[in-house]
């Protein structure tokens, strides 16, 4: 699991790469930290390489979201696969986010 | 406990890898000393024989400028000098008008000898008793001259002894060839001498007398001392009869080899002793009592003599030795650090068990309290007979975030089944919580919507790390088979409808809404059905659907949907039998790879109303 930030015109952009489960997902908890620390600009999640993600995942997803709300920012999601896509709506977090 | 086994395993592993290091380290320790000491081996035979060489062409060279000597003054003063066929040298008095210098003039000519050739400390010539008649000796004349502490002092022989019965002159006369005496002391200054003769021939190859040149073994002895290969090397020259001319210990020189205890006491190789006797060159082990020495020797062929070696064991391996010692030190000294290090780590792998074994029992007990929560009794209400319900949970790990649960209020049975975010500890926590809160929510309150938004407003309050938990909550109405359910973002449940008679198995289409723990106030939807009896409900976690097989590919929601199925047409009529069947296909799907997610069933079966 591979997280890459950058920032271009006042948007921050997440790169993700590879699995996010359970193991990854601490790891990916402190990587994150940047976009958490800037939860007032608009974010953007590219998962267009992201192959899988667990609950877990998700769970860091919403702590993005709710700084997010708490500071004035936004979160895009960039290019999910389907079934991704489909734990997102399975759960309702689908309703949270703006989709891409 | 798979745990401390494992600790142990790399215990054991570590004192291999430590015992074969070792090993190892001590084989590659012997061949390096191996291989020093032939190296060593090598060098001193290279050394000695070099020394013996060196010692060799001195004495040849000191000999062979007496002998240039003797036959310079013999050719220039009393007539040429011939030689032979077989190498020896000898003079012969061919001219005819030679005329016999007086006695006087003999020993100027031998004065004047001495003086330019100062390695020489004494010159003798002696005549046959047919010349010089007028002598004054008893014995014939021979002139002899020594140089005492720098001053020449002219002897007459033939007044003192009989000079033809002496070594020099006898050998030479009776050999007819120049000789080369042993070594012995000479009786004026005690100086131990070797003597060259030459013999003098006159027409008809007729002996006239003896030329005789004394020098002093002593600068042998000196340059002898001055070759020391190794520290305690000793190097010995011997005459031809064996006695010591040249010896560090200055007591034995003249003494026969034979007579000296030093050389008493060795054993040796009798070949390579009768290779010596023969005046040829090689090298044996000599044992001194304990010690062992190495013995070179080589000759020298112009007077027989011999020269030697000889070299304590000890001292050639001195240097190995000392490697040895110091490299054997150094070994130990890692020997210590690798056990001091070992002990330190097997001491905290045994902390480290101690800890992991008291975290493992508490993790025990900890399973134990979270499975005992979960209602499995089954038949779960043996004395009714219009449902039929049974639940299964395996968590991945000792204990989980999935969680299901059912109990009848009322004529009405509530359910649910849930899948907390994350794994483990802390899932297994929230997940405990959110049980409590179930049974808690649902005593009064029938609406299963109702029941989860207050589940929701519990969980959310002061919910910093995010956790959530989809759920699946129904309350059916057991005189009715009315089911009223609310999905908060759980996978969707499998039905099976009867249809014309016949079972018909499909994934139901419920209503979105948010995991309970996410969002405080959100507006959760109920959803209404009616099971018709022998209609049936199958509850699952993502366990189920997201089992994985030895290369990662998901079981998948199809096979989920065929599999239940096929437990219908395999018979299997009761809850119990049904979920076991779609876990022994899980099983065989998984086909021994780890349990990746915690796997929880949950069936409810409406047989209709309670007769």
């Amino acid at each position: 699991m591979k997280l890459e930030i950058k920032e271009k015109e006042g948007i921050l952009t997440g790169v993700l790469c590879g699995r996010l489960d359970t193991a990854a997902a601490q790891q990916f908890e402190k990587d994150m930290q940047p976009l958490m620390g800037q939860a007032n600009k608009p974010i953007v999640l590219d998962c267009t390489q992201l192959d899988f993600i667990s609950s877990s995942g998700l769970r860091l997803f919403l702590a993005l979201r709710k700084q997010t709300l708490a500071k004035g920012g936004s979160v895009t999601i960039k290019g999910v696969n389907p079934e991704i896509k489909q734990v997102f709506t399975i759960t309702g977090f689908f309703s949270l986010f703006n989709f891409e | 406990m798979n745990k401390i086994l494992g600790v142990r395993k790399a215990i054991d592993v570590t004192l291999a890898v430590l015992l074969i290091g070792g090993l190892a380290l001590s084989f590659g320790f012997g061949c390096c000393l191996y291989i020093a000491r032939q190296e060593v081996m090598r060098e001193t035979d290279y050394k000695m024989e070099r020394d013996i060489a060196y010692i060799q062409s001195y004495v040849d060279g000191e000999l062979k400028r007496v002998e240039d000597a003797g036959y310079t003054l013999l050719s220039s003063k009393f007539g040429k000098t011939e030689r032979q066929a077989n190498g020896y040298g000898f003079v012969v008095i061919n001219q005819k008008n030679f005329k016999i210098p007086s006695e006087e003039e003999v020993f100027d000519i031998l004065n004047s000898f001495l003086d330019s050739n100062p390695h020489i400390c004494g010159v003798a010539i002696g005549f046959e008793p047919f010349l010089y008649k007028e002598t004054k000796g008893e014995y014939g004349f021979a002139a002899y001259v020594t140089n005492v502490s720098g001053k020449n002092e002219n002897i007459s022989l033939g007044e003192i002894h009989d000079f033809r019965e002496k070594e020099w002159y006898k050998q030479a006369a009776a050999q007819n060839k120049p000789y080369w005496s042993k070594a012995f002391r000479e009786t004026l200054k005690g100086k131990v001498v070797t003597c060259f003769s030459l013999p003098l021939h006159g027409l008809g190859n007729r002996l006239i007398g003896v030329l005789a040149i004394d020098i002093d073994t002593e600068v042998f002895r000196k340059e002898c001392l001055k070759i020391s290969p190794f520290p305690n090397a000793e190097v010995a020259l011997v005459d031809h009869e064996f006695n010591l001319v040249a010896h560090p210990d200055t007591t034995n020189i003249l003494q026969n080899v034979a007579d000296v205890v030093e050389y008493k006491n060795y054993t040796a190789d009798d070949s390579m002793k009768a290779n010596m006797l023969d005046h040829k060159s090689g090298s044996f082990v000599v044992n001194k009592g304990e010690l062992e020495s190495l013995f070179f020797f080589a000759p020298i062929k112009r007077n027989g003599w011999t020269v030697s070696i000889e070299c304590p064991k000890d001292d050639v391996y001195a240097g190995v030795e000392r490697m040895k010692r110091d490299t054997t030190f150094i070994a130990v000294l890692c020997i210590i650090f690798m056990v001091i290090c070992f002990i330190f780590l097997f001491r905290r792998f045994q902390k480290m068990n101690m800890v992991k074994a008291g975290m493992e029992s508490e993790l025990k007990i900890a399973s134990g309290i979270q499975m005992g929560m979960i209602p499995k009794l089954y038949p779960a209400f043996p004395d009714r007979d219009d449902l039929d319900v049974c639940g299964f949970l395996k968590p991945a790990k000792d204990v989980g975030g999935d969680l299901y649960d059912y109990f009848i209020r009322d004529e009405k049975l509530f359910f649910c089944v849930g899948d907390v975010s994350g794994k483990g500890v802390p899932a297994s926590l929230f997940m405990t919580v959110i049980r409590s809160l179930f049974r808690n929510n649902s005593l009064h309150v029938n609406d299963p919507a109702e029941i989860v938004s207050s589940l929701n407003t519990a969980l959310s309050e002061g919910n910093v790390h995010n956790m959530f938990c989809t759920l699946f909550t129904g309350v059916l109405d057991l005189k009715t088979g009315h089911l009223d359910y609310c999905n908060a973002g759980h996978n969707a449940p499998i039905v099976r409808r009867i249809k014309d008679g016949k079972p018909n198995v499909y994934y139901t289409k419920p209503q979105i809404n948010l995991a309970v723990g996410v969002f405080e106030g959100f507006p959760y939807v109920k959803e209404e059905t009616q099971l018709m009896p022998g209609e049936a409900i199958f509850m699952y976690t993502d366990g189920v659907t997201e089992a994985e097989n030895i290369h990662k590919k998901l079981f998948g929601e199809e096979a989920t949907l065929k599999t239940l199925a096929e437990a219908r047409a395999h018979n299997m009529k009761s809850a119990k039998d049904f979920i076991e069947y779609i876990h022994q296909a899980l099983v065989k799907y998984a086909r021994g790879a780890e349990q990746s997610d915690d796997i929880t069933m949950l069936v409810v079966e409406y047989k209709g109303p309670k007769k």
